[in-house]
């Protein structure tokens, strides 16, 4: 969504459009509810959490100062609302399996498709906000700086982190055999 | 040989798909947005005035009350005998100040204290609205 569309979209939902505060829900929705769905790990709570996300972003809209991303500011709260989840309850398995299958249809992709299965599961094994992490930089493509501002590591941190998960998930891709050998 | 020790786990990770909310996403957060209480949504002048209408109503009830029943002796001697006064020297000396009734009215703080029990009241009516919604 180009800046200057999403501030006037904010501006027209602090005078009471909701029709601008849909806008906003659409061009955002998919990113949020990835985020969240990582975190969380089941459609349907992340369905109703991605959802508290958007209400919470309304309630709190004429806080919004502009001096982050529109979108970075949204992350926050739902990283937020997604780790207080998790908190509440345990975990269940890492549910990525369907989603690989809807990506693995080229041809040459057979050992591809195993990886990203394997990959799948070591992810079931990491912690929430490392899940988060991942997501955030491999997924959605946000910069090191704006992850920084969603998940409040400081810089250094982030990157030593999302060096040590790379390193602990090829450990435990290279660890798993492969169906044809 | 393991072919996984030929991975490329940032070409992995990049591939993992993003995920697709529900086609009726928007139109639920709407629903939901339109079914919260108005006061939820911003408590804006009116809302203020209205509460603080309320308090110095019940203030002017309380202490047409206290008149007209000859509470305000036997209340202040309640008062005069806690503990505040016997344990607690100084607090109690503080609050004996701000009690006063010659120096602060007390239609002033019979308003105050009846804002925030109307604060308090609307508070808890929100909270139960909101679970018997999340119930439903």
């Amino acid at each position: 969504m180009d800046e200057v569309f999403e501030k006037n979209c904010i501006d027209r939902t602090l005078r009471g459009d909701h029709a601008a505060f849909a806008a906003l829900v659409n061009a955002h929705k998919d990113d949020v509810f990835t985020l969240v769905f990582r975190i969380v790990r089941q459609r349907g709570q992340a369905e109703e959490l991605a959802q508290d996300v958007f209400l919470k972003a309304f309630k709190h809209l004429s806080s919004f100062r502009h001096k982050a991303k529109f979108s970075t500011w949204l992350y926050r709260i739902a990283f937020n609302t997604a780790i207080s989840a998790t908190r509440k309850q345990a975990l269940p398995e890492y549910p990525i399996a369907e989603a690989v299958l809807q990506v693995s249809d080229e041809p040459d992709d057979t050992s591809r498709h195993r990886q990203l299965q394997a990959l799948a599961a070591a992810l079931g094994q990491l912690p929430p906000a490392d899940v988060a992490l991942v997501t955030l930089f491999y997924t959605e493509n946000r910069s090191m700086e704006e992850i920084c501002g969603i998940t409040g590591l400081s810089l250094p941190n982030a990157k030593v982190r999302l060096h040590r998960i790379r390193h602990k998930l090829r450990e435990q891709l290279i660890k798993q055999p492969l169906d044809d050998e | 040989m393991n072919k996984n020790k030929n991975i490329d786990i940032d070409a992995l990770l990049r591939r993992l798909p993003a995920e697709k909310a529900g086609d009726d996403f928007t139109g639920n957060v709407l629903t939901r947005l339109a079914a919260l209480p108005a006061s939820r949504r911003r408590l804006n002048g009116w809302g203020i005035a209205g509460i603080c209408a309320g308090g110095v109503a019940l203030a002017v009830l309380v202490w047409w009350a206290g008149d007209a029943f000859s509470l305000w002796p036997s209340i202040d001697g309640l008062f005069e005998k806690s503990a505040l006064y016997t344990s607690f020297s100084q607090i109690a000396a503080a609050f004996a100040v701000l009690f006063d009734r010659t120096v602060v009215s007390p239609a002033v703080w019979n308003g105050f204290i009846a804002g925030i029990l109307l604060l308090l009241l609307d508070a808890a009516i929100q909270k139960h609205r909101a679970t018997r919604k999340r119930e439903a």
